[in-house]
């Protein structure tokens, strides 16, 4: 089962994969000659010319693309532009930064939305109940570079909490988990709330109601089980929107993750930099799918892969 | 950032028998729509703060606010009018150039509206069109089309956005080139499934006899049933584009002087948030509006035309 | 039922798990010095390499002295540039062809294998031969040979004439490798994954895109160096860099925009410096057919248009020297005469616009944003006083690597900010190849021989009469308008004394604590 579920990511990540790699070859090849901004102010046109000839950008792009592809396939990821050494370790060293910080953000989500969504169903209609999803929903409607520096102005520079930005300990992760995480715990607190407000109109929570004992943790449970599947879908979806919104959070908060890494990147055209790091997030996207394929099998035995 | 609209996309379908929303049409839509609106609070404050907003953005000019582009060396980092220092003529105050906010905030407002408004109209176009080819046409076009979507779909929208942005520059349209080029895939699956689901409906394969019915009546059976999903993803859309404008704004690839927008001031401004808060907070509250009341009105949409997102 | 308990409890556990190591797995790298021991140098960008021939980037540099030394170094005392003794002793040369330097016979690399005239054998050819090494396009183009004359003696000699090769010896692709450890099988990259060299401090960690960490060096040849510890840290966002320094995050904290200045004064931890640097802003003019800036006239009304001094003291918040010239006094062979004094003259501009006939003519002034402090808000207030002066301006931002494209191609407005920087000597404003990347259209018959005579002028004082006659005439002919120099803006704790450096290094062993 497990094994038909990993062809089917195998046939479908190829093409992607070969896709995605396609795209940003073409997309960062209509952008211009990375060489320009380079080489220093006192350079001359000759110089760049030579630089140019030395990582073969002279050639025609479909040679250019048939070479990276061909060296791909021999293990060679190309070298990165700014760093000037081999791009795949450039991106891996990046990746479990954004890692943390992504499961952060999405600790940080689910400890926003279960509350949130619980105390709206309990209260429907309500004062409270209208006020949770508004705050839920204004943490989605604001711009997460303005929530970072607001919490760092705060809670870096004002209460002096906590530190400002890079990371290290555990205290680093707090502020920029927090930008990532509010704005994805808008659509789960929804969720959680409609399966509460589905669990509690059953007809034995109706009784235990009517008794005067109603089963917090009986309620609890039925209520998550029914967010359960929704959740796991939307977590797998939100993980591609989180690494993209690593992109201006990372940058505020200087985490050295992927994020900024690619920012930097595409400021100057590092091409195998981005090409890799895409093909990195791809290949997580796609593994992403996969769990949660294998996810819903294990919440829900009746679901076949 | 885009994906998370298409949150709801992916829900395990809804279990009861389709029944085709066409012929789900209540007696009197106007009346119904209003009411349904009226009796839910969020949708209401949605549609309330946005119907304002639009109407602040359309009557800027003939408002008696001050021109947003006049440098003034002697109104520099003026606060608000209800602090010390303030003045009535300036009464959200000025930035580091002596512009008056209050104006800038309403003529910011109609780049961000415009970008909003324009380019979910061009990935819907776009979606649309490529959509029906894909549905229509099948085979080689479809297979690509698909692999295309599928790609797009695998990077993060802003990754994908700020690539795009690097060859066609920064702008209101280049801006809304590059949104609507990533922005499309969404539309395109919609209309894809819906056009596959139709294409099996029994009387279309008893009409195949002539090709050009066959394409008819699709249409005609295709759009009023992915309407309700496509107005919906489209309405949250707005609010996602006018959200991304702001962050394209923060890594340096947003609308640019002289233009205005949203996103440009609150980028800008977030240098002085310490030393001149409303420079940036301001349009920040403008923007968080806006997306608020897009995404309550939304939401609200979404559980009143209650569309089967494929 | 009991299966879905048993999964929700599985989920919890992990959940739990994994939220108890993550603590954990971020407090591995403990073990290090105390703070107070230890600088903490925050930059705008990230450190991009740790050989120092394969960046063009002034952050990565600053970083980098620390681990390697040059071999002469640049001091700018009194705000006059002079070479001192680095780990050359002396140096010296009769005709500007063959130049000997005699090397410090007590110097050794982090390894303790000895340092001799091999190594700066090997760094020089090394950089000349490898053409995807980035310093390769500009350092040691005029040297020929490299003579070893002895374990602590090396010859170089030049092509040609060359007043200038000892500014080779000092930045970019300039800092001292060791050859015994670069020239083995695994080669650079291995090397560089934990590289050494003769300087202060040793290289314990590179966390990329987050900190540069070193230790002290005790053998170092010039004494005990001063910090326990040295850590260079990337913080690319200003706001956050800004905050790092109130609250004693980082002990230097570079380029804090003029509008936080007051808030770093009076944060009782922290205080301002600033001080000139090597760059200069500059409008680049086209002057080719069609546009309407191909009339001289017209040039001239825009330099006439203006006010200067305004842009320094409020755009710059007086963090500025305002200037019609090219080269900041600093740097030898600028023109002392191209001042802002009577620059600035609005009435004869607008009369010069209607002589043309082009009042309301639309122009357009291209800008990036961000890229040099204040560079946006300057061009915005240039585009206000052609208008007043009857033209009608418009800025066209575009972000830093699309306009290179764009500057690239051609393609940018009839007036384009630069900020050109990081150069050493004015002679870079006769190399007619690079004028052609900036000016692609204009060229001038008296400047063309000018960049001949450069080379062979027989005297220092000669030299920069030429350098000073061809600034003269480009701005004279406004293919470049000098607009001001921007000054540093460095945010200092006060534990720490320093005073800035006109190349914005920033060495930890001049930064001391108090």
């Amino acid at each position: 089962m497990i094994l038909t579920a990993f062809g089917r990511l195998l046939l479908q990540a190829v093409p992607v994969l070969f896709t995605v790699s396609l795209i940003v070859f073409i997309l960062v090849f209509l952008a211009g000659d990375p060489t320009v901004m380079m080489i220093p102010d006192d350079a001359t046109e000759a110089d760049r010319l030579a630089l140019v000839a030395a990582w073969g950008l002279d050639q025609p792009p479909h040679v250019q693309y048939l070479r990276y592809m061909s060296n791909i396939l021999s293990g060679d990821f190309g070298t990165s532009y700014s760093y000037g050494t081999s791009a795949l370790p450039i991106v891996l060293d990046r990746l479990p930064a954004t890692l943390l910080l992504t499961a952060a953000a999405m600790v940080v989500a689910i400890a926003i939305a279960v509350p949130a969504g619980i105390l709206a169903a309990l209260n429907r209609n309500s004062a409270i109940d209208l006020a949770v999803s508004g705050a839920s929903v204004l943490g989605k409607a604001m711009p997460n570079f303005w929530v970072g520096i607001m919490l760092i102005l705060i809670f870096g520079v004002q209460l002096r909490l906590l530190p400002v930005s890079g990371s290290g300990t555990f205290a680093h992760l707090i502020l920029p988990a927090v930008t990532l995480g509010t704005a994805f715990a808008a659509d789960l607190a929804k969720l959680v709330r409609a399966s509460m407000l589905e669990t509690l109109g059953q007809d034995y929570i109706r009784t235990a109601y009517a008794k005067g004992i109603p089963d917090w943790i009986v309620i609890g449970k039925h209520a998550l089980r029914n967010a359960a599947i929704p959740t796991v879908t939307m977590t797998s979806l939100n993980v591609i929107a989180l690494l993209g919104g690593a992109l201006v959070t990372e940058t505020v908060f200087a985490w050295p993750g992927l994020g900024q890494l690619i920012v930097n990147a595409i400021y100057t055209k590092d091409m195998a930099v981005i090409q890799i790091a895409v093909f990195v997030i791809t290949v997580m996207t796609l593994l992403v799918n996969f769990g949660t394929d294998i996810v819903y099998r294990l919440i829900d035995p009746r679901i076949r892969l | 950032m885009t994906q998370s609209l298409m949150t709801d996309t992916r829900l395990p379908k809804d279990t009861e028998p389709y029944v085709d929303d066409a012929h789900r049409q209540p007696a009197r839509p106007l009346r119904d729509f209003l009411a349904s609106l009226l009796s839910s609070k969020s949708g209401l404050v949605g549609a309330v703060l946005l119907a304002a907003i639009v109407l602040i953005t359309l009557s800027a000019d003939i408002l008696p606010i001050a021109d947003p582009q006049k440098r003034s060396l002697s109104t520099r980092y003026l606060p608000p009018v209800w602090l010390e220092r303030g003045v009535i003529a300036h009464p959200l105050g000025t930035d580091g150039q002596g512009r008056d906010i209050l104006a800038r905030i309403i003529h910011g407002a109609r780049s961000s509206v415009i970008v909003g408004v324009s380019a979910v109209l061009l990935s819907g176009i776009l979606g649309l069109v490529l959509g029906l080819l894909a549905g229509l046409r099948g085979g080689v076009i479809d297979l690509v089309l698909m692999r295309l979507v599928d790609a797009i779909l695998a990077i993060p929208a802003m990754l994908f956005m700020l690539v795009v942005a690097l060859v066609v520059g920064s702008g209101i349209a280049p801006l809304i080139v590059v949104i609507a080029l990533t922005n499309w895939v969404v539309y395109t699956r919609i209309v894809r499934a819906e056009v596959l689901r139709v294409k099996d409906l029994e009387f279309v394969a008893a009409a195949r006899v002539s090709r050009v019915r066959v394409t008819t009546l699709i249409l005609r059976h295709l759009l009023p049933n992915i309407l309700p999903a496509v107005v919906v993803v489209a309405t949250l859309n707005v609010g996602t584009v006018i959200l991304t404008e702001s962050s394209l704004s923060f890594l340096g690839f947003g609308i640019q002087p002289p233009q205005i927008s949203w996103g440009q001031m609150l980028a800008d401004g977030r240098q002085q948030l310490a030393t001149s808060w409303w420079i940036s907070t301001f349009p920040g509250i403008a923007l968080t509006m806006t997306v608020f009341s897009i995404i309550l009105l939304g939401d609200w949409l979404r559980d009143y035309l209650d569309p089967r997102l494929p | 039922m009991s299966a879905t308990r048993r999964q929700i409890l599985k989920f919890a556990s992990i959940g739990m798990a994994a939220s108890m190591l993550l603590p954990m797995a971020l407090t591995t790298a403990a073990r290090a010095a105390p703070r107070s021991e230890t600088l903490i140098i925050a930059q705008g960008n990230d450190i991009l390499s740790l050989d120092p021939a394969n960046h063009e980037n002034n952050s990565t540099e600053s970083g980098l002295i620390n681990i390697y030394d040059y071999l002469v170094r640049k001091e700018f005392p009194n705000g006059e540039m002079t070479f001192v003794p680095g780990l050359a002793k002396s140096w010296k040369s009769d005709d500007l062809i063959t130049w000997e330097f005699e090397l410090r016979d007590d110097v050794k690399w982090h390894d303790g294998t000895p340092f001799t005239a091999d190594d700066v054998k090997f760094t020089i050819e090394r950089v000349k031969a490898d053409q995807k090494l980035l310093s390769s396009a500009v350092k040691f183009r005029t040297v020929e040979q490299v003579n070893v004359l002895g374990p602590h003696r090396v010859q170089v000699v030049t092509s040609r004439r060359d007043p200038l090769l000892l500014h080779n010896f000092v930045g970019n692709g300039g800092l001292i490798l060791p050859k015994h450890a670069l020239e083995t099988p695994e080669g650079a990259e291995k090397f560089f994954a934990k590289p050494i060299g003769t300087g202060p401090y040793r290289f314990t960690e590179w966390r990329k895109g987050d900190r540069l960490v070193l230790e002290r060096n005790p053998e170092w040849w010039e004494g005990t160096p001063h910090w326990e510890s040295v850590i260079v840290r990337a913080i690319p966002e200003t706001t956050t860099r800004v905050a790092e320094a109130l609250t004693g995050g980082v002990d230097i904290a570079v380029n804090i925009p003029p509008e936080d200045i007051t808030r770093v004064e009076q944060n009782p931890d922290t205080g301002i410096i600033s001080f000139n640097i090597a760059r200069n802003f500059a409008l680049h003019v086209r002057n080719e057919d069609g546009k309407v800036t191909s009339d001289p006239r017209v040039r001239e009304a825009i330099d006439l248009a203006i006010n200067r001094k305004e842009i320094a003291e409020i755009v710059a918040e007086g963090y500025a020297t305002p200037t019609r010239g090219l080269f900041p006094a600093e740097i030898p062979g600028n023109n002392p005469d191209l001042t802002a004094e009577n620059a600035f003259d609005p009435e004869r501009a607008r009369k010069l616009i209607e002589e043309a006939g082009v009042v309301g003519a639309p122009i357009k002034l291209s800008t990036p944003s961000g890229r040099w402090t204040k560079d946006r808000e300057v061009s915005e207030a240039i585009v206000g006083y052609l208008q007043d002066a009857g033209l009608d301006a418009q800025i066209e931002v575009q972000e830093w690597s699309v306009y290179n494209s764009r500057r690239d191609a051609d393609t940018l407005g009839e007036l384009y900010l630069w900020g050109m920087g990081s150069y050493t000597d004015a002679s870079v404003i006769l190399n007619l190849a690079l004028l052609r990347r900036f000016n692609p259209h204009w060229t001038n018959e008296e400047f063309v021989s000018l960049s001949k005579e450069i080379d062979q002028a027989p005297t220092e004082e000669a030299r920069q009469a030429i350098l000073r006659r061809a600034q003269e005439i480009i701005t004279g002919d406004r293919a470049r308008i000098g607009i001001l120099y921007p000054k540093a803006i460095h945010s200092v704790n006060n534990r720490v004394n320093f005073a800035g450096r006109f190349d914005e290094m920033i060495p930890a062993e001049q930064v001391r604590r108090k």
